[in-house]
């Protein structure tokens, strides 16, 4: 009987395993919004509110979809019209934010980051929903805008008022937006109580807490071929953000245009095949994804530094990684020993 | 002590054998999807098992979106979009994996199994 009682005990035990420690409720949609898709993502909380939280957003991201869209009538479209002509005119106070919080972050990344080039996107017709099939624009248009070096530090902001001292600049916050929207939309989560969860805006997010006390995994996609080249684990309050060439791109006589444009060339940057950056901030991580892209192999750790960021991962044309050592020592390479991986060494610890 | 036969030896090594294999099964979960959620302009139109190989045409805002199922994976076979990424995207097997013909207003999301990422940066 003593046999048979230890085996009922252990197919007891057995039975009695579970996997986790206490099941968590996930709510998880999505949104087809600001050309992406929003994915929102809720632990721990009951359907009821995550429906309201989501619903909440919804609202937030139209508004911001309408407001941010530099080329049609709105918030933005309107200072686009009015910039050119260059006198005073009053702004509105989410869009002075979002240009002093960007003209910040045009400044640390020594100009690589330049959401006043709205005009080299709409030359390379990046501005429409189709993606254009080319020729790239005439190298003369080019360089007649390039000569006229739009920036931010063009801009003139004084109190709600703006001015433009450039013709030439025209504002397009494509490597921004999506960041800060992410940042206001945590914000909003924060303030209907919800502590764990992920917005996710077509592959670039943050995620704050954790899933029933289990740290959020998340996949970073293998820019040059199916499936995810790594992952990274997330307890607490981070953005991951990518740029890669691979978004937004055409091919002409077997050349590819993508949609990052380098400030100082006027052309598509042509060094970085993806940049990683993981930040607190989405705005930042945004930010500081285009810059070092642009950047590339040669430049990326100096301006990273003055950005503020650490945590970053650069892969280039032949898709050697360059990583810095504080997201080295966390991230999880699926298959490390077929990857080409540097480390840098000039990362402050 | 009980004095156990041959055959109760055998039936208690075979029950045990069962219980861990279906332990095993049962409780490790799959990262593989089991179906498509089809969504067009934001409405789930079809949900379809991953595993009955089927093309479907789907029509969006700017024309038909043809998608194929084929042994568990999903992909979109052609899209009027000029972008082309959903077809570049090809075939998505894992549980969670999102991919969108955004001009077209259709996406397709896998669920069922379990997810190995939470979300996929990129």
């Amino acid at each position: 009987m003593k046999v048979l009682f230890n085996i009922f005990l252990f197919v007891f035990l057995l039975g009695s395993c579970s996997k986790a420690d206490k099941p968590v409720s996930i709510f998880e949609e999505q949104m087809l919004v600001m050309g992406t898709i929003v994915n929102v993502t809720i632990a721990g909380e009951t359907d009821k509110k995550s429906q309201k939280a989501f619903h909440d957003l919804l609202t937030d991201f139209k508004y911001m979809q309408a407001a941010w869209n530099p080329w049609k009538k709105g918030s933005l479209g309107r200072i686009n019209q009015l910039l050119p002509m260059g006198s005073k005119f009053t702004i509105g106070p989410a869009l002075r934010d979002m240009l002093i919080k960007s003209r910040e972050l045009e400044a640390k990344s020594q100009g690589l980051f330049n959401p006043a080039m709205g005009k080299f996107v709409k030359l390379w017709q990046f501005n429409q929903d189709e993606m254009p099939s080319g020729p790239p624009p005439p190298k003369e248009q080019i360089e007649k805008l390039l000569a006229s070096h739009p920036q931010l530090s063009d801009l003139t902001i004084n109190g709600l008022t703006l001015k433009s001292s450039n013709p030439d600049v025209i504002l397009d916050f494509g490597g921004f937006a999506k960041g800060y929207a992410v940042d206001k939309a945590i914000e909003h989560l924060k303030e209907l109580g919800i502590q764990n969860a992920i917005v996710n805006a077509g592959g670039d997010l943050r995620a704050i807490g954790n899933k029933g006390g289990k740290p959020w995994v998340i996949g970073i996609r293998n820019p040059r071929a199916e499936g995810v080249i790594a992952s990274l684990k997330i307890n607490g309050d981070e953005s991951v953000f990518t740029s890669g060439d691979y978004e937004r791109f055409y091919e002409y006589q077997g050349k590819r245009y993508h949609h990052i444009l380098d400030p100082r060339t006027g052309y598509p940057a042509d060094k970085s095949s993806s940049v990683t950056v993981v930040h607190h901030d989405a705005a930042t991580a945004d930010a500081a994804a285009t810059a070092l892209f642009v950047a590339g192999p040669e430049q990326w750790e100096s301006i990273a530094q003055k950005m503020g960021v650490s945590q970053v991962m650069l892969i280039d044309k032949s898709g050697q990684i360059y990583i810095s050592p504080q997201l080295n020592k966390r991230i999880k390479f699926l298959d490390r020993e077929q990857l080409n991986i540097k480390v840098s060494r000039k990362f402050e610890q | 002590m009980v004095d156990l036969s041959r055959a109760d030896k055998l039936v208690i090594i075979f029950s045990l054998g069962l219980v861990i294999s279906l332990y095993w099964l049962l409780w490790r979960g799959s990262s593989e999807a089991q179906e498509v959620e089809i969504i067009v302009d934001g409405e789930k139109q079809y949900i379809l098992d991953l595993y009955t190989n089927t093309q479907i045409q789907v029509d969006g805002k700017h024309g038909r979106s043809m998608i194929e199922i084929k042994d568990g994976q999903v992909r979109f076979v052609s899209s009027p979009c000029s972008t082309g990424f959903c077809v570049r995207s090809g075939w998505q097997h894992q549980s969670g994996d999102f991919v969108a013909c955004l001009p077209n207003g259709v996406s397709l999301h896998l669920a069922g199994g379990v997810k190995v990422y939470d979300a996929i940066n990129f």
